[in-house]
């Protein structure tokens, strides 16, 4: 799950920008409740998406305490791209391989 | 594993512990394995925070009482000392700028305290081998002046430039310190342009 947490997160925020806790109920609702996603794990990605500079992230003061909001940045939306490709062509291939059992 | 205090295991038996006191309790935890910098481990404790009470609100909306959804959130998130570790592996600041880049905006701040530093010097040594005059008074409280502003720019400059590591936002305060040394140096030339006019 790991490998793809970053790519599922990508194409939520493509939705616009979000909050933690949103991202995650997002990826819930988005997988009717399927993908299980560690909550503790989401933040960690999210860092390490930002030091890759595929998300930037700004904090405000909503209701008297401090959020973060995460956005998607212009490399972050190529690395999607690239990651969504790469994925179809993975699926793809798992595909042939399992087409052909008799 | 060996239990943290202050958690239970998954459907055990609640403590009558204040909701606010299991978010306490969880963020304490989490932070005991959450070994990277001062400043990280505010904002981390700070999302996770964030987290339970956005969490806490959902959850109250089907039903919930706060304490079950306080629960129920902490329980979604996992372990404390899983979720501390998984930081720790990816400590990484969040800023790219590395190297001499990331000192850029401390230049023109460092620059203005080594040149009043050295006028200060010069200053005193005048003073006491040729005895103090009131010019050389003057010029000492001008530079002191002077010295005391660029070593506050010098310490924001430097305090922002650790903060953006976490936080980019923090990147445009620690330029604005070198705005105010060039606004005040603007400034300081303009007074000295009016005093040769005048």
């Amino acid at each position: 799950m790991r490998g793809y947490l970053g790519m599922l997160l990508l194409a939520v925020l493509t939705s616009g920008p979000a909050h933690g806790y949103a991202l995650s109920a997002e990826l819930r609702r988005r997988s009717n409740g399927l993908l299980l996603v560690v909550e503790g794990s989401l933040y960690p990605a999210l860092h390490r998406l930002e030091a890759a500079g595929l998300v930037a992230s700004s904090s405000e003061i909503i209701d008297g305490r401090r959020r973060r909001l995460y956005e998607i940045t212009a490399e972050g939306k190529e690395a999607l791209e690239e990651e969504i490709r790469s994925w179809n062509n993975f699926q793809a291939c798992v595909h042939e391989v399992l087409r052909e059992i008799p | 594993m060996e239990q943290l205090p202050g958690m239970r295991p998954r459907g055990a038996a609640r403590d009558p512990m204040t909701d606010d006191e299991q978010i306490r309790t969880y963020l304490r935890s989490v932070q005991s394995s959450l070994h990277v910098s001062r400043v990280h481990r505010r904002r981390v404790l700070e999302e996770i925070e964030s987290h339970i009470l956005d969490g806490s609100a959902e959850h109250m909306l089907t039903g919930a009482t706060r304490s079950e959804a306080v629960a129920r959130v902490i329980d979604e998130l996992g372990p404390p000392e899983i979720v501390g570790m998984a930081f720790v592996q990816d400590s990484s600041p969040v800023s790219r700028i590395t190297g001499v880049r990331r000192w850029l905006p401390l230049v023109l701040p460092g620059a203005l305290l080594a040149m009043v530093v050295g006028g200060i010097v010069w200053v005193v040594t005048i003073g006491v081998r040729q005895g103090w005059t009131l010019g050389s008074q003057i010029a000492l409280w001008s530079y002191v002046r002077t010295g005391a502003i660029a070593a506050l720019l010098v310490l924001a400059a430097a305090f922002s430039i650790r903060r953006a590591d976490h936080d980019r936002a923090w990147r445009w305060r620690a330029w604005a310190c070198t705005g105010c040394v060039v606004a005040y140096l603007m400034f300081d030339l303009v007074a000295r342009l009016r005093l040769i006019v005048t």
